[in-house]
């Protein structure tokens, strides 16, 4: 039972302020251990159960991401590749061209 | 992104000598016919706070103006240049006048009270002191109803003249308006020194003191705007358009008049006076000083100077030249307008994801009852900051529309929308540019360039490269959407999953509080609470204040009288509806009184039906009074408090465990100090609490000849109240679900409920009807041995197994031929796939062999081979494990047979079951064939688990389908390409075709009816004949209606789509015939023949004269 992890609980997490207060209530109005105990258990699983959401969330998000530039830098490459192809041809005709203009002079 | 930077006119720039212009807005111009002004006209013209305009001038000049002519407020500060002409036809002007006549029904009086109440909410609905909230015309009709109390026309005429005198914008569909001014009356009005006074000119002559009422602050009109409603009144962020064309001030000027630039604010009425005093020798100084120059942000630099300098610049001159008559009006250091710009769009962002977040703001807290929506707001907006932050906020903006309208309104998403696209906006503003393009641009500029190139090959060359550009664009959008959707989806497990722990979470301390009686002290402190609310409330009240003024009192409020008798006068309105004009509102209004009575009163454990019995609620308030007064608060809330709170039972410890999804100890399992439990009146509550505990209890079920239902035994064991209340016997009970509502686990129960004698392997004992109210079943432990007793409520004696049995409340079940009971079905159900199956191997029971890894069970004829190899499975075996359609036919059928049912399950179960086990142990467990198992087993489970005539029909169709899909017979494969994929059922929505490996079609009308349209069960229920429910189970499940005809309807409905689409021969409209056909068949006996529908349905099917003909 961590008064301070229960105080960070309701300073930090997303619980709306009724809940918060449900909370607050029962513990200050509680004489009885063992129902403080339960509280803290439910309140920790809680927090436990939310941490995992939000750690499966951004996981799932990070993972997408990934996926997402991995995409996007192959598209980035296939870019450049035919951009550099084009460029290539660009050069090979300028050379053709320049190899008839000397021939030309020949 | 990149604001031009500042226009700048020549000679305008700082006032070498120090000193600064008067603080000024635009001067308003009548019309762009009139003449343009002189300087010194201008300069007269330039604000009502312009020195030269004095109180006498100003007299003069409102005689010689015509009365309540209106004042024509421009957009552009410069009404004679071409831009400003151009500016007027783009946006009219918009006409404002502070004194529009009111409609006959409204006082000034009462049309200032409106106006304050309007700015005093905008200006509260800020959480930025330079900002004036945009107010939603909601707020403004609840305001006016509320706190003036006018009818629905009387806002609506308000809100005009709210309008027409230039307090709220133009009115725009969707859009919440802007409050235009900071104070009114607005100063410089003739309003504001006297009501009764002349009525200023509005037509622009020059010199004339300005009429405008005082503008919003220039910091919001330099947002984006979203009012598309043309310039209500001069607005600043104008003046930048404008200032470029506006002429050139004479050279030969003293010295420029503009003053310094800074930020962007214009002074509030409320300073201006003293800051026109302050730079009262510089206005009257350059009469040719053009009036835009007075405007912020046309306050113009040199043009040399990079904006960047100009705030450094202009921190550095401005104290110098503002004195400290600026220094009060710019309290913040001077900022450049992108500062500016970007703080208000940040100022903006935030409040919106505040109120999304489900934080409430200072002018929520008055009234702020949160509601499931809030909290559902509140999470999903939450969750979606953890993904901005993740991903930037662009992603969150570009959400598809569907996460979010599951989670807000369209107006909330607007804003949403409104909101991160202004961060994205302010976010991007820095970006290097798109080096893609300048790449793009680059090589375009080598082909063009290119002397070798033929003009053709130029063109193709381009046109390559424009289509390599576009080709990675589109890959880039299609990636970026399949990302998005991706993380939508994502989001929405995510908050759907948040949504359901919170819920857990509120919902068991809400238990808890009322179960520990906490509650009631908890409503003493909401009393207190709620007293000083309503002193603070009636303090506000103008109302409330003038009344008692009026009558000779003290306007403070008296406690007694005011907040006691008051407050009691309140609750017993709520009791007779409060008002309300609908009955749903009565009965909440009703709900809200009655529960301030008894939370004041200590009885918050009553439910309301008990308050009902005791004489209704005139009755209870009575009797609550008399106990507050009689017992007091302290008392009222004590006998709360001895409330048992074992009650609890194992609430917390399921409850975290569906939150957690981890297993928890129940409380009382004395692992912790707490074993003492609470001091409650019953002596042996905690060990009783404890010996429930699943976590306790003993799973392996060993019989013990000395334990038994109600064996004798010299303890006292003592009940709470609570206790023997909830093991009651109630019609339908069963000794494992009673023994399961306390708490224990199915497994646990059944246990104890075999220990006891209670399951034997030929039969079990059952609850007659004698025990339903008067027997409690209830277990306790001992000795490591859980014992049943049946507690007497009438007598309160204990009674064992067999004097219960004599006694009439129990009767014997089965025959000593081997079968098993429905508690062993409900002990499968719970979980018990997980339990080694004891003693099955070698059963007489489920006669089976297993050697070399074949398995072979012979509890159904026919028997059933698996073999380590899944290729060896044939379909025909596994359909040899019995005909889902006999069973779904005969469990329609009456009691008996579901029975024999129920019997045939349980050995198809138990096979199933160490069918999976055997495969287990092979490392099988995850093969196609365990996969089939599983299938069967889950749609056993759920058919055992039905009570008699109470399956889904819905459910069998669908598991009918699933076990099609195995059959060779009736498979229907389409190809991918050829698939229809879903359906659109004319006001339904759309119904989506399931495809398997193999490309069988199914229908899935599960999903569909569990989350039904709400007209969907009407048009079921009128395929049904009258009185069709004598022909269903009479506890048939909810909305029989639409279980029944709904499929028959969806289906037909979808047939005919399909036809019309021209699919009629397509594998799905086959496959949704042959569906139909079946299910008419099997539901022949309650749809009506004569129903258009039903005979279309039949026709179609084709099975019409069969079924319906001979029998309409």
């Amino acid at each position: 039972m961590s008064w301070t992890r229960f105080q960070n609980i309701l300073q930090t997490r997303p619980l709306d302020r009724e809940t918060k207060l449900m909370l607050i209530d029962l513990l200050s109005m509680s004489v009885d251990p063992k129902l403080e105990g339960d509280l803290f258990k439910l309140v920790f699983a809680w927090e436990e159960s939310e941490a995992a959401t939000q750690r499966q969330l951004t996981e799932g998000i990070k993972k997408i991401m990934d996926e997402y530039s991995h995409d996007e830098q192959q598209l980035d490459q296939q870019r450049q590749k035919t951009t550099l192809t084009l460029a290539d041809d660009l050069k090979r005709q300028t050379r053709i061209q320049q190899l008839k203009d000397y021939l030309q002079t020949l | 992104m990149k604001l031009p930077p500042p226009q700048r006119e020549p000679g305008t720039g700082p006032n070498p000598s120090g000193e600064r212009a008067p603080v000024t807005r635009s001067v308003p111009r009548a019309a762009k016919s009139e003449p343009a002004p002189t300087a010194a006209e201008a300069a007269a013209s330039t604000s009502v706070a312009t020195p030269e305009a004095t109180p006498a001038q100003l007299e003069t000049k409102k005689k010689k103006a015509t009365p309540r002519k209106k004042a024509i407020v421009p957009t552009a500060a410069s009404p004679t240049t071409p831009a400003e002409s151009e500016s007027t036809r783009e946006a009219p002007p918009r006409i404002v006048d502070v004194h529009a006549p009111l409609p006959a029904e409204f006082t000034e009086d009462k049309f200032s009270e409106a106006a304050k109440l309007v700015i005093t909410e905008a200006k509260a609905g800020s959480s930025n002191p330079d900002f004036i909230a945009d107010i939603s015309i909601d707020v403004v009709t609840d305001l006016l109803s509320d706190r003036l109390g006018l009818d629905r026309t009387g806002c609506l005429l308000m809100q005009r003249a709210l309008e027409d005198r230039g307090v709220i914008g133009h009115k725009t569909f969707g859009v919440a308006r802007k409050v235009l001014v900071d104070v009114w009356p607005p100063l410089g009005s003739s309003q504001a020194s006297s009501p009764d006074s002349a009525p200023p000119t509005s037509t622009p002559v020059p010199g004339t003191p300005s009429p405008t009422v005082p503008v919003r602050r220039a910091r919001l009109s330099s947002l984006p705007s979203r009012d598309p409603a043309p310039g209500a009144v001069v607005t600043p962020a104008a003046a930048p358009d404008a200032a470029p064309t506006t002429p050139p001030p004479d050279p030969t000027a003293t010295g420029p008049v503009a003053p310094p630039r800074r930020a962007p604010r214009l002074t509030m009425p409320g300073a201006r006076p003293a800051a026109a005093s302050e730079a009262a020798p510089v206005a009257s100084t350059p009469p040719e000083a053009p009036p835009s120059a007075a405007t912020p942000e046309a306050a113009p630099s040199t043009p040399a100077t990079p904006p960047e300098a100009v705030p450094a610049a202009a921190a550095a001159t401005a104290p110098a030249e503002a004195g400290p008559a600026a220094a009060r009006t710019t309290p913040e250091a001077p900022k450049g307008i992108f500062d500016s710009f970007t703080s208000g769009l940040r100022s903006a962002a935030d409040r919106f994801m505040a109120r999304f977040r489900g934080e409430v703001t200072a002018q929520d807290e008055r009234d702020y009852k949160p509601t499931g929506a809030d909290v559902t707001k509140g999470i999903a907006a939450g969750l979606m900051s953890v993904v901005a932050s993740y991903t930037g906020i662009k992603i969150v903006a570009d959400l598809p529309e569907w996460l979010t309208q599951k989670y807000f309104t369209s107006q909330e998403r607007s804003r949403i929308k409104a909101a991160l696209k202004a961060k994205e906006t302010e976010l991007d503003r820095a970006g290097a540019g798109d080096a893609l393009e300048a790449k793009k641009l680059h090589l375009e500029e080598s082909i063009n360039a290119s002397k070798f190139l033929t003009k053709e090959k130029k063109v193709q060359l381009i046109k390559e490269l424009k289509d390599v550009i576009e080709t990675r664009n589109a890959g880039v959008l299609l990636a970026r959407d399949k990302r998005d959707q991706e993380i939508a989806k994502l989001l929405d497990q995510a908050i759907q999953s948040r949504i359901k722990n919170t819920q857990v979470l509120k919902e068991t301390l809400n238990s808890a509080l009322m179960v520990t009686g906490l509650a009631a002290m908890r409503g003493a402190a909401y009393g207190a609470v709620a007293l000083w609310e309503r002193r603070a409330r009636l303090m506000q009240d103008e109302r409330f204040k003038a009344g008692k003024i009026a009558r000779g009192l003290d306007p403070q409020p008296n406690f007694i009288n005011d907040l006691i008798i008051g407050g009691m006068q309140d609750t017993w309105k709520q009791l007779k509806g409060g008002g309300a004009e609908t009955k749903a509102g009565k009965a909440v209004n009703f709900v809200q009184g009655l529960t301030i009575v008894m939370r004041a009163a200590g009885f918050a454990e009553l439910a309301i039906s008990e308050i009902l019995q005791e004489g209704g609620p005139s009755s209870m308030i009575e009797a609550s009074l008399k106990a507050w007064e009689e017992k007091g608060a302290g008392q009222a809330a004590l006998d709360n408090i001895k409330a048992p709170w074992e009650r609890i039972g194992s609430l917390f410890g399921r409850a975290s465990e569906a939150v957690g999804g981890a297993p928890e100890t129940a409380p009382g399992s004395g692992t912790d100090s707490g074993d003492t439990g609470t001091d409650t009146s019953g002596a042996g509550a905690d060990s009783g609490a404890d010996n429930t505990s699943p976590a306790q209890s003993n799973p392996d079920g060993s019989p013990s000849p000395e334990a038994g239902a109600g064996a004798p035994t010299s303890e006292t064991v003592e009940y709470t109240e609570s206790d023997i209340e909830t093991g009651t016997v109630h019609k339908d009970d069963g000794i494992i679900e009673i023994l399961q509502r306390q708490g224990m686990s199915a497994k646990a129960a059944l246990a104890a409920a075999r220990e006891a004698g209670i399951v034997r392997p030929g039969g079990d004992t059952r609850l007659a009807t004698e025990s339903i109210g008067r027997i409690s079943i209830l277990a306790y432990e001992t000795d490591g041995h859980q014992v049943i007793v049946f507690h007497d409520t009438q007598t309160g004696n204990d009674l064992s197994l067999d004097q219960a049995r004599a006694q009439g409340f129990t009767y014997e079940h089965g025959s000593g031929a081997p079968a098993v009971s429905e508690t062993a079905v409900a002990d499968h159900d719970a979980g018990a796939s997980l339990e080694p199956a004891p003693d099955v191997e070698g059963s007489a029971e489920i006669p089976h062999t297993f050697v070399d890894g074949k398995i072979t069970l012979n509890p159904i004829e026919g028997g059933f081979n698996v073999d380590t190899n899944p290729s060896s499975l044939s379909i025909d075996q596994v359909h040899g494990m019995g005909d889902l359609d006999a069973i779904g036919t005969a469990a329609t059928a009456e009691i008996p047979a579901q029975q024999e049912i129920v019997n045939t399950l349980s050995q198809r179960i138990a096979s199933e079951l160490t069918i999976l086990e055997k495969l287990d142990k092979q490392g099988l467990g995850n093969n196609p064939e365990a996969q089939y198992v599983k299938m069967l087993l889950r749609n056993d489970l759920f058919l055992a688990n039905s009570r008699p005539g109470t399956f889904k029909v819905g459910e069998l169709l669908y598991m009918k389908q699933q076990s099609d899909a195995y059959d060779v017979d009736k498979l229907i494969a389409v190809a991918e390409a050829d698939r229809i994929n879903d359906v659109r059922i004319p006001g339904l929505g759309k119904v989506e075709f399931d495809y398997d490996a193999n490309g069988n079609p199914s229908f899935n009308l599960v999903q569909f009816l569990n989350n039904p349209h709400p007209v969907l069960g009407l048009r079921a229920q009128n395929l049904l004949v009258d009185n069709w429910q004598e022909s269903v189970a009479a506890n048939y499940v909810l909305n029989q209606e639409l279980q029944i005809a709904g499929p028959v309807y969806l289906m037909n409905e979808a047939l005919k789509e399909l036809k019309a689409a021209g699919h009629e021969n397509s594998a799905e409209s086959k496959f949704l015939t042959q569906q139909l056909g079946e299910y008419l068949r099997a539901r022949a006996d309650v749809l009506d023949g004569n129903n258009p529908i039903v005979k279309e349905a039949a026709t179609a099917a084709g099975i019409y004269t069969e079924v319906f003909a001979s029998n309409p």
